[in-house]
């Protein structure tokens, strides 16, 4: 209940026709102060103005409000820092949390790594499709050691430090995984040894992301994200947008922002125009969160694959693109709700 | 596209060509938003500006998207295993699109971009 209160006093100006009017009626009631303020200040330093070079002073301090912002624009831009040369492995530690979100979220990129590299490297993967490297099974065989074999490492040292934290629910899960990672180093040292009997347990996949994808979309850092994004890609030609991805476990630690978007356009010429639209998104965006965004974008011919794609992320949060105004009446339903 | 691929798709990507009997070096280029690459091959064959492209899924979104350095043509290597296969038939752009097996295949061709990749032999 208490929460609802700020909200009324302190509405969100959504709507531009309001934002003008409020704005004017301010300026229109703080011009004499400000006046007063100003000659004041200026009397301080020494410089006398009369009536009639009130809108040259406007125009100067608008002027130098506007190459300030231009200058930060510009210095805030090359700050972000931009992808090296050659991607490198996230460097995990094994530490120990407060709670089992944080848990969770050191867990996840390990697992993804792991599973990355098996669905890339593993048998039946794309390498085994490339001519030469047919029936050679070299690459997986030095990425289990090289890549997986460390992040299992880390993976259970983590289990170890925070046994705590882990409900009792799924205590029986972990000591499945730590198994499988014991009987895969097994395995890799003496290929003889069977470890068909203690296979990873797929399910501890949902149970770490379900926790992390519960908290963070709730969280108000990623509801400002999802706020500014839903509103910046309100283009009459996406019919539906999705946030999918790291983002929806760790809004602090992902990479980039992923947006999957369905259009409703095919045509060359419109897409190229949408295309622009979309490169001052991602500018600003970069500028405001220091983040890339990286969209998938299917056309309105793509639709089939738009769908197969969509049923693949079982982690996705919708952007409904609904905008609330001042004269929006659920806003207000939502208000009121207390009363 | 972008610059978000896995740390291990650059090093299997560059070993792959290092491999072929055709090319002789692979030179990057620096761009902030891409990685890109010039393939030097041998002989009468000409170089090839090698975009690649990061994206899950590749459509046509992506082909409106694509670098500027391919305006005379080249190839853009849909460098996700996971993603899809993408077939253009825009022979007057002389651009290639697809995945690394189609690479390594129309590097022995000097009209790269109309090379398709044959069909699988199912054993």
């Amino acid at each position: 209940m208490k929460s609802q209160i700020p909200k009324f006093v302190n509405p969100r100006y959504y709507n531009w026709i309001t934002k003008t009017v409020i704005l004017t009626g301010l300026a229109l009631l703080s011009t004499p102060l400000w006046e007063k303020l100003l000659k004041e200040v200026l009397k301080k330093i020494g410089i006398n103005i009369s009536e009639d070079y009130h809108p040259y002073i406007g125009i100067i301090l608008i002027i130098i409000a506007v190459t300030f912002n231009l200058i930060s624009q510009y210095f805030a831009f090359n700050r972000i820092e931009q992808k090296s040369e050659t991607p490198q492995k996230e460097i995990s530690k094994c530490e120990t949390f407060e709670n089992f979100y944080q848990f969770c979220q050191s867990l996840i990129p390990l697992m993804d790594d792991n599973k990355y590299i098996f669905k890339t490297y593993g048998p039946n993967s794309l390498a085994s499709e490339i001519e030469p490297l047919r029936n050679d099974l070299t690459l997986w065989n030095e990425s289990r050691v090289d890549y997986i074999i460390p992040n299992n490492e880390i993976i259970e040292c983590i289990i170890i430090q925070n046994k705590l934290l882990i409900p009792a629910l799924h205590t029986e899960l972990f000591q499945k995984l730590r198994a499988h990672i014991y009987s895969f180093k097994k395995h890799i040292e003496n290929p003889n040894f069977d470890y068909s009997e203690y296979q990873f347990p797929s399910e501890i996949e949902y149970i770490i992301k379900d926790a992390c994808y519960n908290i963070t979309t709730s969280n108000k850092g990623f509801k400002d994200v999802s706020y500014w994004i839903n509103n910046k890609l309100s283009f009459k030609e996406i019919d539906e947008k999705f946030i999918i991805g790291s983002f929806l476990f760790s809004t602090e630690n992902s990479n980039d922002l992923d947006v999957l978007m369905r259009l409703n356009i095919s045509n060359k010429e419109l897409l190229r125009q949408l295309h622009d639209k979309l490169n001052d998104v991602e500018y600003l965006f970069r500028l405001k969160f220091k983040k890339n965004i990286h969209l998938t974008v299917f056309t309105a011919q793509e639709t089939e694959a738009y769908y197969e794609f969509l049923n693949k992320n079982n982690y996705r949060y919708l952007l409904n693109g609904k905008r609330l105004t001042l004269f929006n009446s659920s806003f207000y339903k939502k208000c009121f709700k207390w009363t | 596209m972008g610059k978000d691929l896995h740390y291990s798709i650059l090093p299997f990507i560059k070993n792959a060509l290092n491999g072929h009997k055709n090319v002789t070096a692979i030179l990057p280029i620096d761009d902030p938003d891409f990685y890109i690459f010039k393939i030097v091959r041998i002989g009468a064959f000409d170089d090839i500006y090698l975009v690649l492209s990061d994206d899950y899924y590749f459509g046509d979104y992506s082909y409106i998207s694509k670098h500027p350095i391919l305006k005379n043509g080249g190839f853009i290597l849909i460098a996700r295993p996971e993603a899809n296969d993408y077939d253009t038939s825009e022979p007057i752009n002389k651009i290639g699109v697809g995945k690394i097996g189609k690479l390594l295949g129309a590097l022995n061709r000097n009209d790269f971009w109309n090379y398709i990749t044959p069909p699988k032999k199912y054993q």
